[in-house]
């Protein structure tokens, strides 16, 4: 009997044709009411480490408390992007958006803001001028972006497909089911010039067509989740996120392609993204949006997920797809492409997560809406993840174009701390670093690449003048000798050849030649390695040199470190006049190497020193005592003192 | 390649693909001819069009299970033998196969190797000849190497079409009847296609017609400079890397010596895997860290038996690296302490 | 019951009392005329002075066991059947009984009626047939009959493999079934590594590139609890060296090592895509962001 009823719910809930699908969606929205008050939490990666679980949970206790249940509506969200100022709240309808908020102060939101209507002013954003902004929209860090892909994560409880639908979910999918034939889908995606957001940026139109036309009845869709270049976290956003979205544009992708089975290859550092992924299948599959005779179109698809196991070249597609296989994720040469053969030897078409979720955006809204946006070359939007040295660290979506200073500056906020800018890195370990004299080039696909670097999958990490760029080659070459598969000779050695020079560069022994050394290695491993993993190597070391050869040049022939970052070229100095002896360096250093005591200066015995760095991060900003110098510097300093 | 010409075919009859492709792959590549069923109906129907040596049965297929299809068969033919097969091993079923007649009665997963020995004891040996790891019959095409015109088969790679003219492009990674992989790059080569020009693997790139292929142009050379200059630092004293150094003029002190000896060209590992059918050899570890090890616990007594590793190994070091790799595994005691 | 005396009798070897005694009076209560054994050794001297029509053989027995008895029994008399009983039955020991000449194979706790239907496809029936209506009810009540549950897979399974892998032989699953493994146990074992090869037919040295291919894999037991610090370059840039010094200095020991109570295990990532908030160290699946030295004490303090 229990399983008559269950599967009666399941026809039920069967869309069996598009009308189905419009009428789910007017039977959703009538159950909502948009003048509802409802509290949105981001639960995305950044604000649930800045404890946005616990600020879930008073906002429960503290409206039950209250007996506002039935007034006010709770919604756990994707990531919003401004990850900053977590655990960011926004309040509906009025969409007022606290920041930087803590389970303390739940009261006052619920008291003032849910209960008298009126405005908690201390957890508004505030610009430079002290003026308080309430709604989300006009803080400058979201004021200057078009958020076309990323935006209705705030919208989304991405356990709640109902919440997709209700904003529009899988009616591109219906259109494209009902209204078009696969050449036409693909159609619209090539006028549509859309590339593929993960790597290199090849017309992902091009490669569909590739894999529609390869010989072959059986062909594979994989969604490219793997996202492996360090600094960079809008796939896992998107997919933890909005994950129909991803799923729409994949089955879109699959009708055009002619494909019945799909793979959702997601890194095994994503738990959330695979577990909410993994629900958005089943409701899906409950909808009949998968399985077979979707939306009664007679196309039938399903999809697989596959966790990675954690390897940065898993990420390239021949490796990906051997790794689906269940063998080792090693490349493969490929001079057969895998939209001809990939998976198992048949034609198989990889794109990224954010490349997948733009897909239904094209369907509904149209290739000419999209080529009205962006550059000549790169069409859309492109979702960046601005990290490191910038104030509004996040994820912000621009139009293709933008150019890097609006990027930095407008959106960014500039500089951490007042200091100054230096560079920019993209593309992770296959890009490079782009100088202060190229922040108003327009960022897309061949600009980025012209400049040495490339777009990857949409890592932008900001340098200031603490940052060595030396140690940066060398960090990226470190991760890369880490992260190499070894089968390739020009990988292996040539990666490791690079960071033995680089590494006694950083020691302060590096010799004269060194510099066309590192050069002469870069151009044989770009033409010979085996992989793109390895033909993309060199960049962060040709791309540095390029640009701050100055900075090598110091390192070689000076002994000088110019940002004061390797360790064997620097040593930690207390300034006489300005230590007050308050004991904090003393107190913290590990090993015993200062001496002093309260109101006395303190010293450094630079013999016992190990250059931790601790004393020159805890002495306290309004003294400042505490130095990076060079041994030149030193000398010269305690030559004073003397 | 068939070595048992004489012999009775094999039947396999296994409703599952992967499973099914897999032991007929490993049947076939021993030298058996393997025919397949996917159910009992399809097998009996077999039994009756052909003579059959031996029958490897699902014990679970679609319809009549494995042990109703054995007695069937057995019925019309009192001298066949076979095996049951099964994922869902029962003691009741075991016994029921052998009573069937069955000689034995494999639990999933089996050993290979064992299913080998049944089989063995009932159609004897088959004669292992080694076949050349990519066999040719494609359409012919014409390109140019090294502006010679030299024609090749479709699925040919450029280095075989470079070798069967006489054009010599050093590499060490490669055997002719072992999969390639384009490891050691010193293949490297430049194509020419209209205006641009291109260095590829050449014991990976296939043919096409009207290439153009330049094996010691500035470029390629550069490339195979480099690339011993790094082999080099790594397995000084090699003869092999020693002459290639010597023919291209490489300063043999551009690195510092780091000497690991193995080149991790792979032949070995392939060797073993290809040939041998034993993957006693194996790779582990990735990047730098990448090394060739010895299975742990393996019984080498196959392998002094053997031996045809050493004679493929570039370095002609391979003896001394039978001790080189060194897992970090773990024991069950560290496993208790931990519990 | 003159016909039955007519019957070659049963020699019944078991070592177990009750078991023993209950088969026998079932036995001489169905017509057949019994003789016990509990050990080999006696079992083998009655074999060569009387001529048995059938043995009836426990499989675990004290000195030679019930198959290696048969074997020697039949080689002495190759007519001899015999019926092999058991409390700890498996596909393997079946298998073996079987290509001995055992004519059947039956795991305790059996039913007396297919026991007799095995004797009397042998001995042929006894005249004087007693259904064993009420002999059935009495061996199923038998306390001392244990009820061994008999395993659906083969026995061989280490325990470390968690049970939704054990019936998967889709080669494409190794990855997903090593990240089970490594995820019950915070380890792959030899063991674990070997069921599975032979499960899937994929060489162990594949799998061993595998395990140590990947960063999730370890093939030595893991801590407690995980402590990876990120090393990506949003976070190398806001100072992951200086946090992963903390961390070293606070649980000392090195990237890749684990404490020695088996506490914490440290490992340095490549990014946990958590990169706006860098420096980030997760520990137990949990990010921090840039810890101070003594919070990342404190946080160690707290997860034990």
């Amino acid at each position: 009997m229990a399983n008559l009823v269950a599967t009666d719910l399941e026809t039920r809930m069967r869309l069996s044709a598009p009308s189905d699908l419009v009428e789910l969606r007017k039977d959703i929205l009538s159950r909502r009411d948009p003048t509802k008050l409802c509290v949105t939490i981001c639960s995305g990666t950044g604000c649930h480490a800045y404890g946005s679980e616990e600020v879930y949970e008073s906002f429960v206790s503290e409206i039950q408390k209250k007996g506002l249940q039935k007034k006010v509506g709770i919604r756990r969200t994707g990531c919003h992007g401004f990850c900053e100022r977590g655990t960011v709240v926004v309040v509906f309808p009025e969409e007022i958006c606290y920041l930087h908020v803590k389970p303390d102060d739940i009261p006052e939101i619920v008291a003032t803001t849910l209960t008298e209507r009126k405005v908690v002013e201390r957890l508004l954003y505030e610009d430079q001028d002290g003026q308080k902004i309430v709604q989300e929209g006009d803080i400058p860090f979201y004021k200057h972006q078009s958020r076309i892909v990323f935006g209705n994560n705030r919208f989304i409880d991405p356990k709640n497909m109902e919440d997709y639908i209700a904003l529009g979910g899988y009616s591109a999918l219906a259109k494209a089911l009902s209204e078009m034939t696969p050449e036409l889908v693909l159609d619209e995606v090539k006028k549509a010039n859309l590339r593929g957001r993960g790597g290199g940026g090849f017309p992902a139109g091009v490669k569909w067509e590739t894999t529609r036309n390869a010989p072959g009845e059986i062909k594979y869709v994989i969604v490219n989740a793997d996202e492996g270049d360090p600094g960079a976290y809008m796939d896992r956003s998107l997919l933890e996120g909005n994950p129909h979205s991803v799923l729409e544009g994949l089955i879109i992708g699959a009708y055009a392609i002619g494909s019945h089975e799909g793979f959702i290859y997601v890194r095994q550092e994503y738990p959330l993204a695979v577990e909410n992924i993994t629900i958005a299948l089943e409701q899906a599959r409950k909808y009949g949006l998968l399985g077979k005779n979707i939306l009664g179109s007679g196309f039938d698809f399903d999809v697989r997920i596959h966790r990675g196991a954690g390897a940065f070249v898993s990420g390239e597609s021949s490796a990906l797809m051997t790794a689906i296989e269940g063998r080792v994720g090693e490349p493969r040469p490929k001079y057969i492409r895998t939209a001809v053969s990939g998976i198992w030897e048949r034609p198989s078409n990889l794109n990224n997560v954010e490349t997948w979720a733009t897909v239904p955006l094209i369907i509904n809204k149209g290739a000419d809406w999209f080529t009205g946006i962006g550059t000549k070359g790169s069409k859309g939007t492109k979702i960046f993840s601005l990290v490191g040295k910038v104030n509004n660290t996040g994820l912000v979506e621009v139009p293709m174009g933008m150019p890097l200073r609006d990027i930095i500056y407008k959106i960014g906020g500039g500089i951490r701390q007042g200091k100054k800018f230096k560079a920019v890195q993209t593309g992770g370990p296959s890009g490079g670093v782009i100088p202060e004299r190229l922040l108003d080039t327009p960022v897309d696909f061949d600009e980025l690449s012209k400049m040495g670097s490339m777009m990857g999958s949409g890592g932008m990490i900001v340098m200031d003048d603490t940052t060595c760029m030396v140690d940066i080659a060398r960090y990226f070459l470190n991760f890369l000798s880490d992260e190499s598969c070894g089968k390739c000779v020009p990988c292996r050695e040539g990666i490791h050849k690079m960071l033995k020079i680089l590494n006694r560069i950083c020691a302060g022994e590096g010799r004269k030649g060194d510099i066309e050394l590192l050069e002469e290695i870069a151009v044989v491993v770009q033409t010979s390695a085996l992989c793109a993993l390895g033909t993309t190597a060199p960049n962060p070391v040709l791309s540095t040199i390029r640009y701050f050869r100055d900075e090598y040049e110091a390192h070689i022939h000076e002994k000088h470190c110019p940002a004061g970052v390797c360790k064997a070229l620097i040593s930690y100095y207390i300034q006489p006049d300005k230590c007050k002896g308050c004991m904090i360096c003393l107190r913290n250093c590990p090993v015993g190497a200062i001496s002093g005591g309260k109101r006395e200066v303190h010293f450094i015995q630079q013999n016992k020193c190990t250059k931790c760095g601790n004393c020159f991060e805890v002495c306290p900003s309004k003294f400042a005592a505490v130095t990076k110098a060079t041994a030149v510097q030193l000398a010269q300093a305690v030559g004073n003192r003397d | 390649m068939k070595g048992g010409k004489n012999m009775k075919p094999i039947l396999l009859v296994e409703d599952e693909a992967v499973m099914r492709e897999s032991i007929k792959d490993w049947l076939t590549d021993i030298g058996y001819e393997v025919e397949t069923a996917e159910d009992g109906e399809q097998a009996l129907k077999t039994f009756g069009e052909q003579e059959i040596g031996f029958v490897i049965l699902d014990l679970r297929l679609p319809g009549k299970d494995g042990l109703e299809v054995l007695r069937e068969a057995k019925a019309k033919h009192p001298q066949l033998k076979g095996v049951i097969i099964t994922a869902y091993p029962s003691v009741e079923t075991a016994v029921e196969a052998i009573k069937h007649g069955a000689v034995d009665y494999l639990p999933k997963p089996f050993d290979l190797n064992r299913l080998e020995e049944i089989i063995r004891e009932t159609l004897g040996p088959v004669q292992i000849e080694i076949k050349p790891s990519r066999e040719v019959s494609g359409e012919e095409v014409t390109l140019t190497i090294d502006g010679i015109e030299v024609k090749a088969r479709q699925g040919m790679t450029v280095l075989q079409a470079a070798q069967s003219v006489g054009i010599d492009i050093p590499t060490l990674c490669y055997h002719e009847k072992l999969t390639p992989v384009g490891a050691c790059r010193l293949c490297t080569v430049e194509i020419v296609k209209g205006q641009r020009s291109q260095l590829v693997t050449s014991c990976v790139y296939p043919v096409e017609a009207g290439l153009v292929v330049r094996t010691e142009s500035e470029p390629v050379i550069n490339v195979r400079k480099m690339l011993l200059a790094m082999m080099w630092s790594r397995a000084p004293g090699v003869q092999a890397i020693r002459d290639l150094c010597i023919r291209y003029g490489v300063d043999r002190n551009k690195f510092e010596v780091e000497p690991t000896y193995c080149i991790l060209c792979g032949l070995c590992v392939r060797y073993c895997s290809e040939v041998k059918k034993k993957n006693f050899i194996g790779f582990v570890g990735r990047g730098t860290e990448r090394q060739v090890m010895f299975l742990p616990g393996a019984d080498f007594k196959e392998c002094s038996k053997c031996g045809e590793c050493y004679g493929i190994c570039p370095t002609g070091l391979m003896p001394s690296n039978y001790g080189l790799a060194q897992l970090p595994i773990g024991t069950a005691r560290e496993c208790c302490v931990s519990a | 019951m003159e016909i039955a005396q007519k019957a070659k009798p049963i020699l019944v070897v078991e070592d177990e009392s009750i078991m023993r005694e209950s088969l026998r009076d079932w036995l001489a209560e169905a017509g057949y005329h019994v003789e016990t054994a509990e050990e080999s050794e006696k079992a083998l001297k009655a074999i060569a002075e009387r001529d048995f029509g059938l043995l009836i053989l426990d499989l675990r027995l004290p000195g030679t066991g019930g198959i290696d008895l048969l074997r020697q029994a039949r080689a002495k008399r190759p007519q001899l059947k015999g019926i092999i009983i058991t409390a700890y039955p498996s596909v393997q020991t079946a298998v073996e009984a079987m290509k001995e000449g055992a004519i059947d194979y039956l795991p305790k706790p059996f039913d007396l009626n297919r026991l007799e239907e095995s004797i009397r496809s042998t001995l042929g029936p006894v005249q004087v047939e007693i259904r064993p209506k009420i002999a059935t009810e009495k061996a199923v009540t038998k306390p001392s009959v244990a009820a061994v549950r008999v395993p659906k897979i083969a026995p061989e399974v280490p325990k470390e493999i968690p049970d939704q892998l054990r019936n998967i032989d889709d080669k494409s699953a190794l990855i997903q079934m090593l990240l089970a493994i490594q995820s019950e146990n915070r380890w792959l074992s030899n063991d674990a590594l070997v069921w599975v090869s032979l499960k899937l037919g994929i060489p162990l040295t594949q799998i061993y590139h595998i395990a140590t291919f990947y960063k999730a894999f370890s093939l030595k037991p893991q801590g407690r609890h995980s402590v990876s610090v990120c090393m990506g370059t949003a976070c190398h840039v806001r100072g992951a060296t200086g946090l992963l010094n903390k961390t070293t200095d606070t649980l000392k020991i090195k990237p890749g090592e684990t404490s020695r109570d088996l506490q914490f295990t440290l490992n340095t990532v490549n990014c946990l895509g958590c990169c706006a908030l860098g420096p980030v160290m997760m520990v137990d699946g949990k990010y921090h962001s840039n810890p101070s030295a003594g919070k990342v004490k404190e946080i160690f303090e707290t997860s034990k």
